[in-house]
């Protein structure tokens, strides 16, 4: 049944996912070929400099936009799917609510990892185009830049291997799942309010968001990733992030897991679709 | 052999009101039953516990045998009282979902009537009147072969001929082993299609009775009787 | 509704009714097949099972039959059919005698105004 939850998740909102990933893509391609070409600004008209700064930011805002679109999107489609009228379809599917809730969690959690991925591609491959256009003009060996930047980022973050690199992309995705699924429990927690939902789960996000935040910084001032900054031991930058690192992995994960089994609880013991 | 419905002191409270009181209820396989009462009599509340989209606060609702779960909703067919197709996809799209969700749904069946009615199945939703897109749903819901069906008011705000065709696209779709339980306070309108009528009032049940041996004891139609009973 | 039924009587009564009506006017032929029940339901906008009810009733009575793939026809026994209509016209007739009676008519004075009637 999850299987067939996952397909018809995934028919019902590919399209709006796809379309935004590929237009940051491509303004990402469209920037990269332009700064590849970018001429001396010393040398154009000052009307065309003041364009050229507009393309800059209205690419910016366009980088922002996608990842908020992307983001309400996923937060009103689970909403709306569950908890309005459409609700009455969702929750008389022969599933359970487990299936229902961990189809959405598993899709809208792709849907930002590629929005994300999309994101750091499109930023990429700017970087690539004003790269090339320096190397142009200053040819260097590109093997040696990246030699450099391996050992700046052993240097900065202790990525050092395969072990920390793992660390790296599972707090990465750890908080991409910790992000839309504190949405996704305020959402839950709402219901549970006779009335106002929709108030009640934008005050319940708030306050997730602020007691997380504090058993955050509590847990890691307990585990010593803060030591650095009181300056109470002589920690390496390396050793700061992989501590604090690993100490949000882990209450980020715990965290996740308990909103996810919340949330299933809530909407499977005190559904009341109005 | 067992009740299709088995419904034992349910009781559904809400901070300041009961929508339901010690409620029970048995209801066989094989009847189209009337919900009758006034707005706010419990009906919709009842209807939606039956398909688990309210919890009760106490009692036993067993359907076909079991308490209410994936086994029931199985089985269940539900025609809410308002629009609940996501807007964004097409009739096809839906129909699709169905024949995935459902064991029971046969898209020959939906295809047909959608013909009939000269729909077009690759619309958009949200494109159609709020007419047609009613159709679409009881079309969905009855396409199906399913053991019990629900239908929440389907005969609500619609025009006359709207009203023949949803009474006929019921009759017709009818399978003899199915129950069938119809909510409406339109009474006059669906009385001579029902076996059974369930009058509720205040969340209890005021009557469970035959519409014949209503007309039969009474000398007067449900409907009359039903305006007698909530006279106010 | 296409069936014309009163609201205050028992509509399995009613269809009955309705289906020997059609039966000694004519409109299903003795010896001719029936439409499905769920068709006639539908045409009569009734409760499939009070139809059948009604069918199993006109059966027992013999006024049709059953066979077991075929469908439902109508007996072939016109003197059956007959012996209906005039059961059901005595009973239209002992039903107007007795509003007569009530307007207080005697049995020569109805008989002149149904002759007259007739004449007309």
């Amino acid at each position: 049944m999850l299987g067939k939850l996952l397909k018809h998740e995934i028919i019902a909102t590919w399209k709006i996912f796809v379309l935004l990933d590929v237009i940051t893509i491509l303004a990402g391609g469209v920037v990269g070929i332009f700064g590849y070409n970018f001429p001396d600004l010393d040398r154009v008209p000052e009307p065309l400099a003041v364009l050229l700064g507009l393309g800059f930011a209205g690419y910016f805002v366009l980088l922002v936009a996608s990842g908020l679109l992307t983001l309400v999107f996923i937060v009103v489609r689970y909403y709306r799917n569950l908890y309005t009228a459409q609700g009455y379809l969702t929750f008389t599917l022969p599933a359970t609510t487990t299936e229902i809730l961990s189809s959405k969690i598993i899709v809208s959690f792709v849907a930002e990892l590629l929005n994300f991925l999309s994101i750091g591609l499109s930023v990429g491959l700017v970087g690539l185009g004003f790269a090339a256009l320096g190397m142009k003009e200053y040819p260097v060996d590109t093997i040696q830049v990246l030699e450099g930047f391996r050992e700046l980022w052993f240097e900065i973050f202790g990525i050092d291997g395969i072990g920390t690199t793992c660390l790296y992309i599972a707090f990465m995705l750890i908080s991409i799942l910790y992000r839309i699924i504190i949405f996704f429990f305020a959402i839950s927690l709402g219901q549970l309010w006779q009335q106002h939902k929709v108030l009640g789960s934008v005050i319940f996000y708030f306050v997730i968001n602020a007691v997380l935040s504090v058993v955050h910084t509590l847990l890691n001032i307990g585990s010593g990733s803060f030591s650095l900054l009181f300056m109470t031991t002589y920690d390496t930058s390396s050793q700061f992030f992989e501590r604090m690192v690993t100490t949000n992995t882990i209450i980020s994960l715990i965290a996740v897991i308990g909103m996810y089994i919340g949330s299933i609880l809530i909407t499977d013991r005190k559904l009341n679709l109005d | 052999m067992s009740n299709l419905i088995d419904i034992k002191g349910l009781t559904k409270s809400y901070e300041t009101t009961t929508a339901l009181f010690n409620v029970n209820l048995d209801i066989e396989g094989g009847h189209i039953v009337g919900l009758l009462g006034p707005n706010g009599s419990g009906k919709t509340t009842l209807i939606k516990i039956l398909c688990g989209l309210l919890h009760p606060s106490s009692g036993t609702v067993l359907v076909d045998g079991n308490p209410i779960g994936v086994a029931t909703k199985r089985v269940i067919s539900y025609l809410p009282d308002s629009t609940y197709l996501d807007g964004n996809q097409t009739i096809r799209d839906t129909i699709n979902l169905f024949i995935d969700f459902y064991e029971d749904f046969d898209p020959n069946r939906a295809y047909d009537m959608l013909q009939k009615l000269n729909i077009n199945p690759d619309a958009r939703l949200k494109t159609l009147s709020k007419g047609t897109k009613e159709k679409v749903q009881l079309i969905l819901v009855m396409s199906r072969r399913a053991k019990l069906y629900i239908l929440d008011e389907p005969i609500a705000g619609v025009d006359p001929a709207a009203r023949d065709y949803i009474l006929n696209t019921i009759i017709s779709n009818y399978d003899p082993e199915a129950t069938i339980i119809i909510s409406t306070h339109l009474i006059a309108d669906v009385e001579s299609v029902l076996d059974d009528v369930i009058f509720l009032q205040y969340g209890q049940i005021a009557l469970h009775a035959s519409v014949d041996d209503i007309r039969a004891k009474e000398g007067k139609s449900v409907d009359a009787l039903f305006r007698e009973v909530y006279k106010c | 509704m296409s069936w014309d039924l009163d609201s205050d009587r028992p509509i399995f009564a009613q269809i009955v009714e309705h289906l020997q009506y059609d039966i000694i006017s004519g409109v299903y032929q003795p010896g001719q097949k029936l439409p499905s029940v769920r068709d006639l339901a539908a045409m009569a906008s009734v409760n499939p099972n009070t139809m059948q009810r009604a069918l199993s009733e006109l059966e027992r009575d013999g006024y049709m039959h059953s066979e077991r793939t075929a469908g439902r026809f109508i007996t072939e026994d016109t003197n059956m059919i007959q012996e209906l209509k005039t059961q059901l016209a005595t009973a239209q007739i002992q039903e107007f005698l007795e509003s007569m009676k009530k307007m207080g008519l005697t049995k020569e004075e109805i008989l002149n105004l149904v002759e007259k009637s007739l004449k007309e």
